[in-house]
């Protein structure tokens, strides 16, 4: 349960973490499917799936990566 | 040149990774402002406009919720009519919600999972449980529009 909260990012004892703030996801995700509804309009819901699914782990990743502070303890 | 050497910091310093972020991010917003202004969605999708246009006000309103006949009033349910009401509002909902927390899901898991390979803090998404929510019914929303 813990483990599974810890990927999804729903747990609130699964260790170490960083909080990714609202705005990166909405706004990650908000950008993937705007550009996803552009580049593959014939693929319907498909479209909706892959652009949040890439926008939001782009965002999650570039936040990480740039903008995050490492917890201490 | 002596000032240089008196200065105790230097007078440029190369920009940090979190600035790199930040003007990433704005590039990126501006980019995709321009290409949706860019493309005018009734030329685009003609049908889909107009069937949006249909959903928010439908002609045959009356078709859905009633008729013009005082026994079979709009706040009478049995009136209703569940077929198309299930066809054009709830399954595309729930499609749309699935869809959406589908991808939301996958997403958080890959970071997290990539994360974990690289022993690096996991990433927690900021409104816990309720995030989920409020990505299913934005999905629910979109699903409706792009019926």
């Amino acid at each position: 349960m813990n483990k599974l909260g810890a990927l999804l990012g729903t747990s609130s004892k699964s260790g170490p973490t960083t909080k990714v703030p609202a705005w990166v996801s909405a706004v990650s995700g908000s950008i993937g499917v705007a550009l996803a509804f552009l580049l593959f309009r014939s693929a319907g819901m498909w479209a909706l799936f892959g652009g949040i699914a890439a926008g939001v782990f782009l965002g999650n990743m570039v936040y990480v990566l740039t903008m995050a502070k490492p917890r201490k303890g | 040149m002596a000032l240089a050497v008196v200065s105790p910091v230097p007078v440029r310093s190369l920009p940090s990774m979190k600035a790199i972020g930040r003007s990433l991010a704005v590039v990126a917003l501006v980019l995709a402002m321009f290409s949706v202004a860019a493309t005018p969605i009734a030329d685009a999708v003609p049908d889909k406009a107009a069937a949006a246009i249909d959903l928010v006000i439908p002609d045959n309103i009356q078709d859905l919720f009633g008729s013009s006949d005082a026994s079979a009033a709009w706040w009478n349910p049995f009136s209703w009519s569940w077929g198309t009401l299930w066809n054009k509002v709830v399954k595309p909902c729930g499609v749309g919600a699935a869809v959406a927390l589908v991808g939301k899901s996958v997403a958080t898991v890959s970071t997290n999972t990539m994360l974990t390979l690289a022993k690096k803090n996991l990433v927690k998404v900021a409104g816990g449980g309720y995030a989920y929510i409020g990505w299913g019914v934005a999905g629910c929303i979109i699903g409706i529009i792009n019926q």
